[in-house]
Formats: structure tokens, sequence, C-alpha cells
């Protein structure tokens, strides 16, 4: 388990540094784009489908390390108060619902890719092709659901050993 | 099966799925997708849920999210928060409950960078609270005092929620930062006056600090305020000039804090790197959560349970005002056990549909609505606010800190009775801008 958890963490935390970067690149188009249109006129051409695309590449390569650091918003008020092999209960049953439903997204996500390449859909200014993004996000929903994956199983041990710390 | 009985079913699976500790963003995508897959079949579910996950990822508007919470992380890792801090301390110390006003007073000039409430409380927990308890403040009063001044930084321009709000309701983020403006003074004047009212009534609990030479006051206040004001200026002046719009505000903001922090000299490259990494966490979490809201306001807009319950709340034989506050006792309610983003983005399809019908402003509704919730993040059982401080601080109880928070709520409420007998001081500046 410790070995998949690194993998994971390691791709997770790559994932993350483009998101970092993403960021970074967004707000330097912005701006010059902003400073450009405000002194000589002329904004930087197509800067607002780029960001769009900046902007999915950013949460999508954010979406596998949110959810391996656990930083989805829940509400523990009730399942916080039992003992944690109960909790592991409750975080397995969950964890199943929400890792069908990830895949089910992913699979969504891909058809839409494969439609957008068959479509040769582009921007509309700069005609960058949408497909490589939309196939990122898919990538970003399939490391989720393996990291998703991961919490089930760890629930299970828990469950199974009935005790420790809880998924 | 009706569909508004699906709407209403979906509810119940939603409180189910909450109380489960399921995720709020996934607990909104089963519910989006299922409602949707049941009303108009399984293809259509995971075409609208695609569609709609794509279109929040890559949306132009919501960009402003990651950009703003950099802006405040650029702001906590280069130290502008000690810088207020110090400012506001030397300033105001001396007084009796001078340390507590100080921290309302730092608070609300660090929400002119921050956009969230919980960071503003995580930051001035760990900078304000050592001080207090050094100077022999009354645990509950610093800890309940830190906990309310972090409300601050989410009705101060920026705020995630007001963006959020905006990107949901179609309403201007410009329009609503600039109305977050006079209420996130009015409420800061009301938090120094609760603290002001506990320390008279009890002057051991707040101590006075030392006094420090007027020379060495103007220099902390230099020091600590020019940053905020130059950010502050760049950011909500340049919106009101219409230099940029809302969205690239988030980007100017951003600069500009590189710029002031860098010019500076205060900002390391594990700083850097870290605030970076704070925002990916923060605002891929925000982003997820919309997303995930927007599949589930999809479905209930699919099932007419919004529109149906606008219009039953339009035909209540009641006066509008004494509707909306029953809304505001019910967001408090709520806050009291959901996050308050997480509030937000599950009760605006239904909440804000019954606002407009019955005439009020979509400004003037954000602005309340990010109030009530405010009231939620002090409140027990969960109160997010006071367990970001007792993380900080494990010394005082959580019911301690509840306790400490009663003046502070107080003060909430005068300030949305206010808002509510006078809209004007939420749409005053916002009416000024095209």
């Amino acid at each position: 388990m410790n070995a998949f958890d690194k993998v994971l963490q390691v791709i997770t935390e790559k994932m993350a540094l483009v998101a970092m970067f993403a960021i970074v690149a967004c707000m330097a188009l912005v701006v010059t784009d902003v400073i450009r249109y405000q002194i000589i006129g002329k904004p930087v051409p197509g800067t607002h489908e780029v960001v769009e695309l900046i902007a999915s590449v950013i949460l999508s390569m954010g979406i596998g390390y949110l959810t391996f650091v656990r930083g989805h918003v829940a509400v523990g008020l009730l399942v916080d108060r039992f003992r944690p092999r109960v909790q592991a209960f409750f975080d397995l049953v969950t964890g199943v619902i929400s890792l069908g439903f990830t895949i089910w997204l992913t699979d969504g996500v891909v058809k839409m890719a494969v439609r957008n390449y068959n479509y040769k859909w582009v921007t509309g200014v700069l005609e960058i092709p949408r497909y490589p993004f939309i196939y990122l996000i898919s990538l970003a929903l399939a490391v989720t659901c393996v990291v998703l994956l991961r919490d089930v199983i760890k629930s299970v041990i828990v469950l199974r050993k009935g005790g420790g710390d809880g998924a | 099966m009706e569909r508004e009985l699906i709407g209403v079913i979906s509810i119940v699976f939603l409180i189910v799925l909450l109380l489960s500790r399921m995720p709020v963003a996934f607990v909104m995508l089963v519910l989006g997708m299922s409602g949707i897959a049941w009303i108009k079949g399984l293809s259509a579910a995971l075409g609208a849920a695609s569609t709609i996950m794509y279109g929040t990822f890559a949306n132009y508007a919501l960009v402003v999210v990651p950009l703003f919470t950099w802006m405040g992380y650029i702001g906590y890792h280069s130290g502008i928060s000690e810088h207020l801090y110090e400012a506001a301390y030397k300033l105001v110390g001396r007084l009796k409950g001078g340390l507590a006003m100080a921290t309302t007073m730092a608070c609300a000039a660090f929400g002119a960078i921050c956009g969230s409430t919980t960071a503003t409380s995580a930051t001035f927990a760990v900078l304000a609270l050592p001080e207090m308890k050094k100077r022999g403040y009354n645990h509950s009063l610093a800890t309940a005092n830190v906990a309310a001044s972090g409300i601050l930084g989410v009705l101060i321009p920026p705020s995630v929620i007001f963006i959020v709000y905006a990107s949901i309701t179609a309403e201007s983020v410009a329009k609503l930062f600039i109305a977050g403006i006079f209420p996130g003074i009015l409420l800061t004047l009301l938090f120094l006056g609760s603290t002001y009212v506990v320390v008279a009534r009890d002057p051991k609990k707040a101590p006075p600090g030392p006094l420090f030479p007027w020379k060495e006051r103007l220099k902390a206040v230099a020091k600590g305020g020019i940053e905020v004001i130059i950010i502050f200026v760049a950011v909500i002046g340049g919106l009101l000039a219409g230099l940029f719009t809302g969205t690239e505000a988030g980007s100017v903001g951003c600069f500009a804090t590189l710029l002031v922090v860098l010019a500076r000299r205060a900002l390391t490259w594990k700083g850097f790197i870290d605030s970076l990494k704070d925002t990916v966490r923060t605002a891929t979490m925000v982003m997820f959560l919309v997303g995930a809201a927007a599949v589930y306001g999809e479905f209930l807009g699919l099932t007419r349970l919004p529109m149906v319950v606008a219009d039953w709340v339009v035909a209540l034989p009641l006066p509008p005002s004494i509707i909306i506050v029953a809304v505001l006792i019910i967001l408090m309610g709520m806050g009291c056990f959901v996050d308050a983003l997480a509030m937000v983005l599950l009760t605006i399809p239904i909440f804000y549909p019954a606002a407009m019908s019955l005439g009020f402003d979509g400004t003037w509704f954000g602005v309340i609505m990010t109030l009530a919730l405010g009231m939620g993040v002090l409140t027990p059982p969960v109160g997010a606010n006071v367990y970001v401080v007792y993380a900080v601080d494990k010394e005082t109880p959580v019911m301690d800190i509840f306790r400490g928070v009663w003046p502070y709520l107080i003060s909430l409420w005068i300030c949305c009775g206010i808002l509510l007998l006078f809209p004007q001081v939420v749409l005053f500046l916002p009416n000024l801008i095209r």
C-alpha cells in the first residue's frame, strides 16, 4: 500500500506542478493583455480563449492532488463521532459511490474529447484544437478514480483490521 | 412521478449523503447525474454532466478564483499579514481590549487581499492569539474575536463567495466586490463596538497593552498599511475606473501583490512555491464544488422545483422583508452544519429566484446572503471558523470559544438589520459604476 501511495503522491504532485505553472502563465497573459489594450489599444489576440484553456489545465491538473490530500469539503458532524471501524464503513460506502460516478463521468469526458477530435472543433480566434484539453481533463479524472480506489482499499483494510487510522 | 417530487426526494438524499461524510462535491455530482438520468435518461445525464464540468473547468469568468486565492496566499507567505497586525497593535494596543480591536482591524485590512473567511481566521489565530494570551486576555474573548473577525475576509473584496455567487446568478462580480466595501467597514465598526462593550462590562478580560511613541506607531502603520493600500487601490480603483473587468482584476491583483512583495524582498522561493501549492488545493476544491453544484443545479432546473418554490414564496401573504428574514434564519441554521461555500452553492438555485421574484436586488441579496453564512461559520455545532481557531489554540475548549462568540453574532444581526432597513448601504457604491 505504501509503494502505491508513494507512486500516486508523485503523480499527483507532478500534476499539481503543471497547475502551478499554469496559474502563473494565466496571470502573465491577462496582465499583458490589460497593459497592451490600455497603452497601445491592441489587446493580445485570443486572450479570452487561451485563458479558458489554461483554466481547464489549472483545475484538471489540481483535482488528483486535491483528492490525494483529501482537500474536499465534507460534513463530519455525525460520522466523526463514531468508532474508526464504523467511520471506515461509511467511507467505504460513500467512496464506492463516488468512485462509480467519477468513472462514469470520466467515460463521458473521454467521449466528449473523441467527438471534439472527430469534428475538429477549435477555438474561435486562434483555432486551437479543444480535444487535447478535454483529454487532459479525462486523464485527470482517471487519476482521481485511482486515488478514490486507494481510499476505498484503505477503508476495507481498516474494516478488516478493526481500527487504526480511519480511512 | 411528478418532477417536483423527484426534486424533493433528491433533497432528502442530499441531507443523508452529506451526513454520511461524503465530500459535498461528490454528493452534488452523484445526485445531479442520477436525477438527470431519472428524468431524461442515462446518455443525456452523461452528456450534461461532462459538458457542464468542462464548461466550469474552462470558464473565463471563474479563472479569478485561483488568481484571487493566490493573491491571499502571497500575502500570507510574504508576511503582509504580520505587518498589518503589528501596525494595528501599535496603534490601538494600549487601549483596554486594544489587542482584540487590533486583530479586527488587521483582519479587515487583510480582507482586502484575501477572499476567504477560514484563511483570515487561521492567519490571525497564529499571529494574534499568543500576543493576547501573553497580555492576560480572557481566552474565550481572544479566540472568539479571531474567529469572528475572519468573516471580514469574505465580505471585504475580493471574496471567493462573491465570485461563485456571481458565476451562478450572472450578477456582476465587480458590483458585488464594490457592494461589499461599506458593509465590511460597518461590520468592522460593529465588531470593534462589541469588543468595547464586553471589555467595558468586565475590564479584567482585556488589560491594556504597552504604549508606543507616535513616531513608532506611524512608522508601523506606514509599513503595514502601504502594501495593502497599493494592492487594494490597484484592484478596486482599476475596477471603478473601468481599466479592467472583474475577471481581469484577479490577474492584476496578483501581479500588484507580487510586485509589492518582490520590491520589499519579502517573498522567498519557498514561499512562492508554497503559495502556489496552497492555491492549487483551494482553487481546485472550489471549482470542483462549483462544477458539481452546476450539475445538481441543472437537475433541479429540470424538476422545476426552484420555480415552484419561488412562486410559492411570492404568493405567501407576508411582506417581502419578513420572507427575507425567514430566508436568512434558514441560511444561518443551515450554515451551522455545512461549509459556507457549499451552502451558497446548495441554496442559490432555490433562494435566488425567490428573492428576485420578491423584487430584491441581486447584488444586495448576495451581500446579505454572505453575511448570513458568516453567522453560520460562528455557530455550533460545525462553526468552521471556531474550529479553525481551535486547531491553532487547543488550550481553549471549543465551547468556551462558542460562548465568546455571542457579542459578535449580535453585531452580525445588527449589521443584517441595517442592510435590510437601508439597502443603500450595499447599493450606493455599485450604483456609481456603469
